[in-house]
């Protein structure tokens, strides 16, 4: 059998893992993209080290080098995937003659539906978190102190934050089972032990429908971890419009904002405008977006590429419906919606 | 379509559709179009916007690749299974003696439609790139794309601006061989060329470089 040799690997390791993704066809943005492994809706997949050479998924916990991700995207061998990476990056073998292997002749594995996808949002564990923590000094501080997000919004919205997750999950396993814990996202097991899924300290946001039922959550990382994720989803749900429940308070014709994720969205609603948010510019929640088309709707595009490509999206989305969506202008320098309430409000 | 595909110098569909939706944002605003108007209008932005985001091969005006891009098209339109369903539905009924060869007519109709329309578009963003150095000399001329676009050049980014007559919409219909092509000073028609998809552009532009010309003469006389 071929031998690749540890100086080789060494090589291959060094490579950056977003070129490899890319090279793969796997779409990569910020540094992040879809889970190749398990069946992802939110990109929970990093790439980080120095030259992006590492990978990690924080939802099933896999990640490795360069060579791992050709090995788990593609249906290769290790040697394989090294001969690949060597010809796709112009690596030479030591002491090994490749044989062809052209990256459209790679097969894909088909991604794996991960027995955790199949089950559905565990409501009862999600409402038991929420009813369990309050809004501590930190998240407190973050939304309102620095972001001026207005206090009754917060309320409203039921937005909590946790801080200590060791605690979290001792009071959750004298209230639920252990296996009810694993199967509903929020735990993972690791050489058995338990621990929560989210990085903490972190805000959390219940995502509710229409009917004011808890159909999803979402966190904001506050900590200083620069590897970890400032947001994070329950690879269980699906990607759904934050603060459905307000259309009960518009009317036909009104008017209501749609923002690019929630920290927009809630300096929106703070400043007494009607507001929704989608969790992501790429992937659009088609079957709730769908119900604000009798709305006249708005958007304060980003002033950044995923900014503008969200609002395009968004507007073909809803021309395709016969509504209108219409981008409304940030002052000169402003990056987002949330700077410029934040600006306005100091000004105050 | 990539955002990034805007940050170039040149005129875009991108650009084109996003003119098109300001200028309808501004005519809704101002509330020129009856409610009529305003009801079709959304179709025909809707058919519009269709065409131009069609994610095909780039039309090559050196290799002429229609071929090319039929098959990509037929790619989409026969494998759209919501599609099929729909044709069939408008063509199984006794007017046309549930005979499926209207089906097919119908289906080969409408691929040979988009074809046309995207090489119409292809060259509409062509023209626009081409006559645009000599035509944004003089600010109160602007060109007409087969009576359906209306293009003035201006002096602002993205330095041309883009309008839709939408009366004259079923103009994208006609542009199998080729579509006129107008220069025009408000209503009046100065210069007008058949554009064939078989000719070239240059002997127009000379006429235009010629008439600009005349017309800065006189100007300064």
């Amino acid at each position: 059998m071929a031998r690749i040799s540890e100086e080789t690997i060494s090589r291959l390791c060094l490579l950056s893992c977003e070129s490899v993704a890319k090279r793969l066809g796997v779409e990569v943005k910020r540094h992040r993209s879809l889970c190749i492994i398990h069946d992802d809706h939110h990109p929970s997949l990093s790439y980080f080290g120095n030259n992006r050479e590492k990978w990690h998924c924080f939802v099933c916990n896999k990640g490795g080098s360069t060579i791992d991700f050709v090995t788990e995207y593609t249906e290769l061998s290790f040697v394989e995937a090294c001969q690949w990476l060597c010809q796709a990056f112009g690596i030479p073998i030591d002491n090994y003659s490749p044989v062809n292997i052209g990256v459209k002749r790679i097969r894909i594995k088909k991604r794996q539906q991960s027995e955790e996808n199949d089950k559905p949002f565990s409501k009862d564990v999600a409402q038991w978190i929420l009813d369990n923590n309050l809004l501590t000094e930190k998240g407190e501080n973050f939304l309102v102190e620095s972001r001026h997000i207005n206090i009754d919004v917060i309320k409203q919205l039921n937005i909590i934050s946790i801080e200590n997750p060791k605690l979290l999950i001792e009071k959750m396993g004298k209230v639920f089972d252990y296996r009810t814990m694993l199967n509903s996202g929020f735990v993972t097991e690791v050489n058995e032990k338990l621990y929560f899924r989210f990085f903490t300290p972190c805000l959390i946001f219940p995502y509710y429908d229409k009917s004011n039922i808890l159909i999803g959550m979402q966190s904001r990382y506050l900590g200083q971890e620069e590897n970890a994720p400032r947001f994070q989803f329950i690879s269980a749900q699906k990607t759904r419009v934050f603060n459905l429940p307000i259309l009960n308070t518009v009317k036909f014709g009104d008017d209501l904002y749609i923002s690019e994720g929630i920290t927009d969205c809630l300096a929106l609603l703070s400043a007494g405008k009607k507001a929704v948010a989608i969790p992501s510019a790429t992937i659009l929640p088609s079957l709730d977006l769908i119900k604000l088309k009798t709305y006249k709707l708005h958007m304060y595009p980003d002033r950044d590429n995923a900014g503008k490509q969200a609002y395009i999206n968004l507007k073909r989305f809803f021309i395709n419906h016969y509504a209108t969506l219409k981008a409304e202008q940030l002052p000169d320098g402003v990056k987002d919606y949330s700077e410029y309430y934040i600006q306005m409000h100091e000004k105050q | 379509m990539a955002v990034e595909s805007q940050e170039s110098g040149l005129y875009t569909k991108a650009k084109l559709l996003e003119n098109i939706h300001t200028a309808l944002e501004v005519s809704v605003d101002n509330a020129q179009e009856t409610e009529m108007d305003c009801r079709d209008v959304k179709h025909k932005l809707k058919v519009l916007q269709f065409i131009l985001y069609m994610k095909l091969p780039p039309y090559d005006f050196d290799k002429n690749n229609t071929e090319d891009i039929k098959e990509a098209i037929e790619v989409y339109v026969d494998g759209d299974e919501f599609m099929f369903g729909y044709t069939f539905f408008l063509s199984s009924n006794k007017n046309f003696d549930y005979s499926w060869s209207y089906l097919r007519k119908q289906t080969d109709k409408y691929i040979n439609f988009l074809l046309e329309a995207y090489r119409f578009i292809s060259y509409v963003i062509f023209d626009i790139n081409t006559l645009k150095p000599d035509i944004c000399r003089m600010t109160d001329l602007h060109i007409e794309l087969n009576e359906l676009f209306a293009v003035k050049f201006i002096d602002d980014e993205p330095f041309v601006e883009t309008t839709v007559h939408w009366n004259k919409f079923h103009q994208i219909n006609n542009v199998k061989n080729g579509y006129y092509l107008s220069v025009k000073k408000g209503e009046a028609t100065l210069l007008t060329y058949h554009r064939k998809y078989s000719n070239q552009l240059k002997p127009f532009q000379d006429n235009i470089k010629a008439m600009i010309d005349i017309m800065e003469q006189k100007d300064k006389a």
